[in-house]
């Protein structure tokens, strides 16, 4: 049987995102159905989860100007050409 | 500053401005977009080319936008070019090219550690239930967004920050982020679950100690 090790390290992101086969699926299921442990952990991945679809990695605002003049720049002058 | 908390933005925000050569598109396409871009680059070349790999790339966006024909989601374009030019680079780097291996068996840490784990599998140290138990609720915190900053900054390997940025923030398939990167789809799946339980074991810790 399925331990909480192994669901936890291994089979709980694919089980989040419904990438496991039949058999795990139930495997998973049946286990966090008996294990309160493992429920919270999936349960707080999905916060994690939720919290890394809105956080983007920060750029520094003076560098995004910077680029961003860059390609600005070479874009006026590409269509002048 | 660091812009913790920009929202995604759509094609039909940005393509229009671009195509009309309007700074703020540009502003907001080099807002979005350069760092999940360098984060495909050091995954590809490593870190210290990665930055010249996206210099590359830009020019390149430059060159062919007006060609764009919206086949692909204008971020699934962006990462392909940059892909493509650190690939480039890579081969030019490299007198023979094998296939790319990801290291899979890195240093363990929080839900990876073994002092976790009982010998039969079960929980030594059980999660704590964490107070602030919604994505809302932990980004409220300006000190959790700083760790979690860190956090992303220092996920070793480089691939991890790469298919986190993909999956997670960009919302990527896993076929597109398996072309784009160059590296087989479980090898992805297993990426992106270690990155996540790296930043579950910060948040796990934020929530008892109120620190990174």
């Amino acid at each position: 049987m399925l331990n909480c090790k192994t669901l936890v390290q291994q089979h709980a992101s694919d089980y989040l995102e419904q990438q496991l086969t039949f058999r795990q699926r139930i495997s998973v299921r049946a286990h966090l159905v008996l294990c309160k442990n493992c429920r919270r952990f999936v349960s707080q991945l999905k916060v994690v989860r939720s919290v890394l679809l809105r956080s983007p990695p920060p750029l520094e605002e003076t560098q995004v100007q910077s680029i961003a003049a860059k390609l600005h720049s070479a874009h006026h002058q590409r269509n002048k050409s | 500053m660091a812009n913790s908390l920009i929202s995604l933005i759509s094609d039909s925000e940005l393509l229009p401005g671009l195509l009309a050569g309007e700074k703020t598109a540009f502003e907001n396409l080099v807002r979005h977009y350069h760092e999940p871009m360098k984060y495909v680059a050091q995954a590809i070349v490593g870190e210290a080319q990665a930055e010249e790999s996206v210099q590359e790339a830009w020019i390149s966006v430059i060159r062919n936008l007006q060609e764009f024909q919206g086949r692909s989601s204008l971020k699934t374009w962006l990462f392909s070019i940059v892909a493509n030019e650190a690939k480039s680079r890579l081969r030019k780097n490299r007198s023979t090219q094998g296939k790319r291996e990801v290291a899979l068996d890195e240093q363990p840490g929080g839900l990876l550690d073994s002092g976790r784990w009982q010998k039969d599998g079960h929980w030594q140290e059980a999660p704590a239930a964490w107070h602030d138990n919604s994505p809302e609720m932990l980004l409220s915190h300006e000190d959790f967004r700083n760790c979690l900053d860190k956090t992303l900054a220092k996920l070793p390997p480089e691939d991890q920050k790469a298919v986190l940025t993909l999956r997670d923030y960009q919302g990527l398939e896993l076929e597109e982020i398996c072309n784009i990167l160059g590296v087989s789809a479980s090898n992805v799946r297993v990426l992106i679950h270690r990155a996540r339980l790296r930043v579950y074991a910060m948040a796990e810790h934020f929530e008892e100690t109120g620190k990174c």
